[in-house]
């Protein structure tokens, strides 16, 4: 997944795209706990990609993200 | 908000300022403005003309393993608010945020540079966030806990549509879901009259919204053998007091008025499109849904709301009837309304053009009757062909033109609920 496509991720979850950069951390972003839990439950169910919710809770950056991201696809 | 009567100051003491205006003992409240998204229309005006032309928008469905008629809400709006459309909200949050959004447009308020200490808001709701219910429930049943959204609950709970638009609109005085089943968009507009008349804010969106097109409501509707099997004629399936009725189409959609004292409206120089002038409600205190067979409860509701507004019932000029198209239902509303009101005025039931917005239902119908005074006319029954065994009532099926002063709008809901909403021309 590109940043591009976590970016437009994050936005069809209510984010603003103003507020999305690579080095956005999760308060600028806006991802709270409970998006960053939507996130995983998307990710895992709707693109195949089974990144642990607690290594997302552990992510600070935007950047952080989508390396886990990267990481993960591909492993179901 | 600008600087009106309300921004000085609690209003308590201030007086509902409804005696000066001359619309009785109750003290009433302007509406500023009115907002539709129903079966019939994305806005107000679309949804009013549809209904003054009396086009049934029932359709036939065939979904989860279900076949029924449904009056579907047209498609949302791309441009709604990231404040209300963030977090996965339930359709009822979505149906609710364009009829209020529209509403305070209406009224030309700017929720942006309002003073939102002293706003309220109040919605009917019936089944609750049920859409998102049922989904997630199916994920726990399917999939198991750990895969269920961490929004289902927030969406799923009955006050998320009054939660999401306080957050969606910055409204920050008192905010509440009422839930009275089919009456509940009635009853929400009755509790922001006291609202206001007790000085507890100084403008109040007040309405209802419906999202409960679901595979539980709709079988279980059914099972209770409430729902029109005209499966041959969708169009023709909700037929108030009509001799071959035999039950209602549960529709979507939502509807939102803009509430204020009269005297504060006019110091802010908002004009009133309509004046909320009484309210009633009663319980049957009868059974779990059937009506009380003598009509008492629903005839106690409006004697209460025509006394609030300081009326005779001989004044009023259009009644918009529950009119459901059932069976009970209509024949017992029809007798009552028929011994309260012997002068024979015109009664309607728009339910017939929007479906049943059940939670909704009373608060789109309060705004259909304001739009009824404003224009001066009288909207058809849909699909009213024949009068049904004992129902002797003036049904139009035509609009017609009118000189209208003063209205009446009925709601009624499971367990018993009666509401009434008199409305009078400003």
């Amino acid at each position: 997944m590109t940043f591009d496509e976590l970016k437009t991720l994050l936005v069809s979850l209510g984010l603003d795209p103003a507020d999305i950069t690579p080095d956005s951390t999760r308060e600028e972003a806006g991802l709270d706990s409970l998006l960053l839990t939507e996130l995983a439950l998307v990710l895992r169910k709707e693109r195949g990609v089974p990144v642990p919710e607690e290594e997302l809770y552990a992510a600070t950056t935007v950047a952080a993200i989508e390396g886990l991201v990267s990481r993960y696809a591909g492993v179901a | 908000m600008p600087d009106g009567p309300g921004a000085t100051g609690p209003g308590l003491g201030r007086g509902p300022g409804a005696q000066g205006l001359g619309i009785g003992r109750g003290p009433g409240a302007a509406v500023t403005g009115v907002g539709l998204f129903t079966p019939a229309g994305a806005d107000a005006a679309t949804t009013w003309e549809t209904v003054r032309a009396g086009k049934p928008t029932a359709a036939l469905e065939e979904r989860h393993g279900l076949r029924y008629l449904a009056c579907r809400a047209p498609e949302l709006p791309g441009d709604l608010g990231r404040a209300v459309t963030a977090r996965r909200p339930d359709r009822a949050a979505l149906l609710g945020l364009v009829a209020a959004r529209e509403a305070l447009a209406d009224a030309g308020l700017d929720p942006v540079g309002w003073d939102g200490a002293r706003v309220g808001v109040v919605v009917g709701i019936g089944a609750g966030g049920v859409l998102t219910f049922e989904a997630q429930h199916e994920v726990l049943r399917t999939d198991g806990p750990g895969d269920m959204s961490p929004f289902a609950v927030p969406g799923a709970l009955p006050n998320g549509v009054a939660g999401q638009l306080a957050v969606g609109f910055g409204i920050r005085g008192p905010s509440a879901a009422v839930t009275t089943a089919c009456a509940a968009g009635a009853t929400a507009i009755g509790v922001a009259l006291d609202l206001l008349a007790l000085g507890r804010c100084d403008v109040v969106l007040a309405g209802g919204a419906e999202a409960s097109l679901s595979p539980f409501y709709i079988a279980g509707f059914d099972r209770l053998r409430a729902l029109s099997h005209r499966f041959d004629d969708p169009a023709g399936g909700l037929r108030p007091f009509d001799r071959d009725r035999e039950g209602f189409v549960m529709a979507e959609g939502a509807g939102f008025l803009v509430l204020e004292r009269p005297a504060d409206a006019a110091a802010r120089g908002a004009g009133a499109r309509a004046l909320i002038s009484g309210y009633g409600a009663t319980s049957d205190a009868h059974h779990v849904v059937a009506p009380r067979p003598d009509g008492s409860g629903l005839t106690a509701a409006v004697r209460g709301a025509l006394a609030e507004a300081g009326a005779a019932p001989g004044e009023v000029g259009l009644v918009n009837a529950h009119g459901t198209g059932t069976p009970r239902g209509d024949a017992v509303e029809a007798a009552a309304l028929a011994a309260l009101f012997p002068h024979r005025p015109p009664v309607t039931s728009t339910k017939g053009v929007t479906g049943h917005l059940l939670g909704a239902a009373g608060a789109v119908e309060a705004a259909l009757t304001v739009l009824s005074l404003a224009e001066g006319t009288v909207p058809p029954t849909a699909n009213f062909a024949e009068p049904g065994e004992g129902i002797d009532l003036d049904v139009p099926t035509t609009a017609r033109g009118a000189r209208l002063r003063l209205a009446v709008s009925t709601s009624v809901g499971f367990g018993g609920h009666n509401a009434a909403l008199v409305i009078t021309a400003p």
